[in-house]
């Protein structure tokens, strides 16, 4: 099956779970998500969302300034951020058990 | 991992590449969404080399519907920015200039972003200017007042073009979609107008301005051809007196330096009478007076008649005298002399004691 369909549904959550945990610049949570698991996940899909989550408020950003190199920018979670990973994570689990429970029902 | 990094060329050429792509946001949203995107490439290079770069335009669609933008897309189906190439240049040319503007000492950059809004005042100004210039006073050589005249469009002008232009920097005007020559166009208006600032400027009618023209007015009208003026009027002809009050004839008239006063010629209007000059042998010797006049034609400006001595203003003046002073002794000249002399006149001199 191709992830890339399903990612796209929940790639805002995995993005701001990971932000949660720890502030971080758009390679960093790209090399992050791919650590937990989300091999398939790509760049550009990741810096649109970190973009897209900023734009709404969910994010904060910051630039981190380099003498001599390009500018980091980091990201971190607003409380409007939190409220909505924890909404999105409490849909997820719902949603995750529904879909769980239909598969195993189905299966048997 | 580390804060300071390098950008390689090909890093450079990938996000100049998909900058282009976004050439139809505002600055500030191209930042928003790209600024920082220079690093993670470049981690991306570092960490999966040169190969992890693909297709920009991809890359660019991928980023653009992941962060909610609208794909623009070309009646062929591609992903198109308006002139990708030259959007790319200009993108670099800005990075390239903000780079090196923004390593200038003291923050001098910062100043000049400050008051990019007294640049956006000027080009419009320069702009309306530029329309007085051809059209207006300028093409007049009037010279340019500080607020155009134009009659009585100048400041409508001025304040029309100063709103488009404040727009237009604010970029809410042109740049939406900001596309490639539009921006090419942009740049060559500002260099423009920024190189015909001085041109202005100097066509500007200033305080001095105007003295010195009053000025030259004043001298202006005094005559330039040579000859002999009072209070700027030209004189045709001096009739000397001696001390004594009597008319004088035949006086030769030099000043401090040995110059001679008087004209090589008179100009004269037809109907006019014009002067004939004294003779010393086959030269003529305009600075002997009273010339002789001769009448002339109003229709053709010929000469008809003889000349002759025209009488003397006055028959004679009062008598003046001043202390220590001989006047010259004279000598009344015998009538067969005049005769004699006929083209040239009477004769007659002054006789040093």
């Amino acid at each position: 099956m191709d992830t890339t369909q399903l990612l796209k549904g929940v790639l805002d959550l995995a993005v701001l779970a990971v932000v949660d945990e720890e502030d971080g610049y758009g390679y960093d949570v790209v090399r992050r998500l791919r650590a937990g698991g989300l091999d398939d996940v790509g760049d550009a899909s990741v810096y649109g969302t970190l973009r897209r989550l900023y734009a709404a408020g969910a994010l904060t950003s910051y630039v981190v300034a380099s003498e001599s190199g390009p500018h980091r920018k980091y990201y971190g979670m607003t409380p409007l951020g939190r409220a909505q990973l924890k909404s999105q994570r409490d849909d997820w689990v719902h949603f995750s058990a529904t879909v769980t429970h239909l598969l195993e029902g189905a299966h048997t | 991992m580390s804060d300071t990094i390098r950008i390689s060329p090909e890093v450079d050429v990938f996000v100049q590449a998909v900058h282009a792509h976004f050439a139809d946001l505002d600055p500030d949203e191209r930042e928003e969404l790209l600024g920082g995107l220079a690093a993670d490439i470049t981690d991306l290079v570092d960490e999966h080399g040169p190969g992890a770069l693909g297709d920009p335009g991809a890359y660019a669609a991928e980023l653009r519907a992941a962060a909610g933008l609208a794909v623009t897309r070309s009646r062929r189906g591609h992903i198109l920015p308006a002139s990708p190439k030259v959007d790319a240049v200009l993108d670099n040319m800005r990075a390239e200039w903000e780079r090196l503007a923004t390593a200038l000492p003291g923050d001098a950059w910062g100043f000049l972003q400050s008051v990019r809004p007294f640049w956006w005042l000027v080009r419009a100004w320069v702009a309306v200017q530029l329309i007085d210039l051809a059209w207006g006073n300028g093409g007049y050589n009037a010279g340019l007042d500080v607020i155009p005249s134009l009659r009585w469009l100048g400041f409508p002008l001025l304040v029309a073009a100063s709103v488009i232009s404040v727009q237009i920097g604010r970029g809410k005007l042109w740049s939406a979609p900001r596309r490639g020559m539009r921006r090419v166009a942009l740049l060559l208006l500002n260099l423009f107008a920024l190189a015909l600032v001085p041109a202005v400027v100097d066509n500007l009618v200033t305080t001095a301005k105007v003295h010195s023209w009053y000025g030259g007015y004043l001298t202006g009208s005094a005559p330039q051809e040579p000859g002999l003026s009072l209070n700027g009027r030209p004189v045709r002809n001096i009739y000397p007196y001696d001390a004594a009050g009597k008319p004088l004839v035949g006086v030769q008239l030099v000043d401090e330096s040995g110059r001679r006063l008087g004209a090589d010629s008179w100009a004269f209007e037809w109907g006019s009478p014009r002067t004939v000059p004294w003779m010393n042998g086959r030269t003529e010797a305009w600075n002997v007076f009273p010339l002789s006049e001769q009448p002339t034609r109003a229709r053709n400006g010929r000469p008809t008649g003889d000349p002759s001595q025209p009488p003397a203003p006055y028959a004679v003046l009062p008598p003046v005298t001043l202390t220590g002073v001989t006047p010259s002794d004279l000598v009344v000249p015998e009538p067969v002399t005049r005769g004699r002399e006929d083209r040239s006149g009477p004769t007659g001199g002054d006789r040093s004691p």
